[in-house]
């Protein structure tokens, strides 16, 4: 089975790295929301 | 119930159904087993997430807001990493491969009985699973229609056998698309109603603060206890175990993505499910969060299970629940007070304010909290129940709706604990007559017959396993909030299983002997961890533990069988 490019971005790495950084910026969001709030 | 909510509820529910055996008819073996491989990604990410979002979840997971906060959503934090990691080392392999299952891999790498060994474990894990997935809407929606619970499970049961066996996996990929477009929709509105139900004075962020200060909104916990079930800990490393086994290896997801067009499309797929799941999870629960603050300015039953009490108030005990219940709503006002003293006090910015509001506001829940204990014990009095059975948080979001949402959205909202309790068990009578086919009868029964006769045979164990889950919905009895058991079951058997994943990826000296006896002492070493040890080891962990005690002991065992070898 012959890997395709993935689509947007050159490498699926880029992918991989958006998703964790996607994660990372939520778990701090979220930390954030509980400091501030409660 | 109106009319129209019946309208809405039985006419989404049939167009589902019959689009679906429609759209499937004519399945051949591959298409039944695999789908088409036609799928593109959205539809995968939309299918993975269909078949991960039980009825369970949108029953539960409002009412564990309430109650604990939003702090359960770190159970998701692992997700996306686990997105990633099966990304780049699992579904390559299953591609290569060209696998039906996730444990015809297994025979490949070891033997037959690490294959069969695996296979089995998942047809125990998920058949249990499949057997909750359907006890609790069934439950739910038995109690609050007032229907007999053998109606509710027959119900939701024979709507999935009719498009699971006719079109196998390829049925269950394009009903997923509607039934996650009713259930979005459906929570959606669902918010934004609650928000709607709030008096008019307080603002979105007025919402949010009480919230904050009562401590709704505890989304990240950062001490570590072994025994604490959800905090960043957990779900960071534990939860991460879990979704790797749950993804990489329990065929009801592995299906869903081999049923890709291309491994492009498959990993897209993931991906997509990487970046939505927190925040889908997060919705839920927030709306969770917005029926707490309603139930601050509106007066709760005190046992949110109606029927219940309703069926305790004709015992022996009527005259206590009445007056209890009397005894709640005068502490549901002095709360109140408090309450609305918290939001002056939010708005004037005034901290000593908002201490002393929150500290009389404490000593009202703890006064509601003691009055609903003794609720409790009168309705197990009444009703010869034990008192861990009489447990109202699986009730709390159904009896908001019912209540106070509009005619026509609770059709939907009904619609859309039925499309989710369908999506899943439809997903996972699949995987687990799939694997039955593939890695049990196919493989050790009866091999090389024609494809024809495969095909007959996973449609009979299709409604084998959804006979044995609908026998098992109609006798269970839980006494825990339902989405926990879910949860639990799979890490008692999710960690052996990903161990002996894990060894077949990147232990290549490891063979099949060393890791199916390393498999088995794991799996006795989680049981007993489950039997033995329950309070003091939170459910999650036995994910690390399961995988680890397989990985560790299969290398000793190899290293053991080599020096046997070597010296002989």
């Amino acid at each position: 089975m012959s890997e395709e490019k993935p689509p947007l971005f050159h490498s699926w790495k880029t992918w991989y790295k958006l998703v964790l950084a996607v994660m990372l910026i939520q778990v701090i969001a979220y930390f954030l929301i509980t400091k501030s709030f409660s | 119930m109106s009319t129209l909510d019946w309208l809405v509820l039985f006419g989404t529910l049939s167009f589902i159904v019959l689009y679906g055996t429609w759209k499937s008819r004519g399945s051949n073996v591959e298409s039944f087993l695999k789908g088409d491989q036609q799928l593109k990604w959205w539809m995968i990410g939309v299918s993975i997430m269909a078949t991960q979002a039980s009825a369970v979840t949108f029953l539960s997971t409002p009412g564990q807001a309430i109650e604990d906060g939003m702090r359960f959503i770190q159970f998701y934090f692992g997700l996306p990493l686990a997105m990633v990691i099966i990304s780049i080392t699992m579904l390559p392999i299953y591609y290569k491969l060209k696998v039906y299952t996730a444990y015809e891999y297994l025979e490949t790498r070891f033997d037959l009985k690490t294959r069969t060994l695996a296979a089995i474990l998942f047809l125990i894990l998920r058949g249990l699973s499949a057997g909750i997935t359907l006890f609790a809407p069934s439950l739910v929606l038995s109690t609050i229609l007032g229907w007999n619970i053998f109606f509710t499970t027959l119900l939701i049961g024979a709507l999935v056998i009719i498009y699971t066996v006719s079109g196998g996996s390829k049925a269950v990929s394009i009903t997923q698309r509607y039934q996650m477009t009713v259930i979005l929709a459906g929570m959606a509105m669902a918010g934004i109603i609650a928000f709607t139900l709030l008096p008019t004075d307080i603002s979105f962020l007025d919402t949010v603060r009480v919230a904050g200060e009562l401590g709704k909104l505890n989304i990240v916990t950062t001490d570590f206890k072994l025994s604490d079930r959800f905090n960043i800990w957990s779900g960071l490393l534990a939860s991460t175990f879990l979704f790797l086994s749950y993804f990489g290896t329990d065929q009801s997801q592995v299906a869903r993505y081999l049923g890709g067009k291309s491994l492009t499309e498959s990993r897209m797929g993931l991906i997509f499910n990487g970046l939505l799941k927190i925040p889908m999870q997060f919705l839920i629960l927030f709306i969770g969060v917005l029926v707490f603050v309603f139930y601050l300015f509106n007066q709760p039953p005190v046992f949110h299970n109606q029927v219940l009490v309703e069926q305790a108030r004709q015992t022996q005990k009527g005259t206590s629940i009445d007056s209890l219940q009397l005894d709640f709503n005068r502490a549901f006002y002095e709360k109140k007070v408090a309450v609305l003293k918290l939001v002056k006090s939010i708005h004037d910015n005034d901290r000593q304010e908002i201490e002393e509001a929150k500290k009389s506001y404490r000593v009202f829940q703890r006064k509601e909290d003691s009055i609903k204990t003794l609720t409790k014990y009168s309705i197990a009095e009444g009703m010869n129940l034990s008192i861990k059975k009489v447990k109202d948080t699986d009730y709390i979001f159904l009896n908001f709706v019912l209540k106070y949402l509009p005619h026509g959205v609770v059709g939907l909202l009904l619609a859309v604990i039925f499309s989710a309790a369908m999506s899943s068990m439809a997903s996972e009578l699949s995987a687990l007559a799939s694997t039955t086919t593939v890695d049990v009868y196919k493989r050790i029964v009866k091999g090389n017959t024609e494809s024809s006769h495969y095909l007959v045979s996973s449609k009979w164990f299709t409604v084998l396993w959804a006979l044995l889950a609908m026998g098992f919905a109609m006798l269970a009895n839980f006494a825990e909030n339902l989405i926990q058991y879910v949860n639990i079951v799979g890490s008692l058997f999710y960690g052996t299983i990903l161990g002996i994943f894990l060894v077949a990826f990147y232990f290549k000296r490891v063979k099949s002997d060393a890791v199916f006896w390393a498999a088995l002492v794991a799996e006795s070493v989680v049981l007993a961890c489950y039997f033995y040890f329950y309070q003091e080891i939170a459910f999650l962990y036995y994910n690390i533990i399961g995988c680890g005690v397989v990985v560790m002991l299969s290398a000793i065992f190899q290293s053991v069988l080599n020096y046997r070898h070597s010296h002989n």
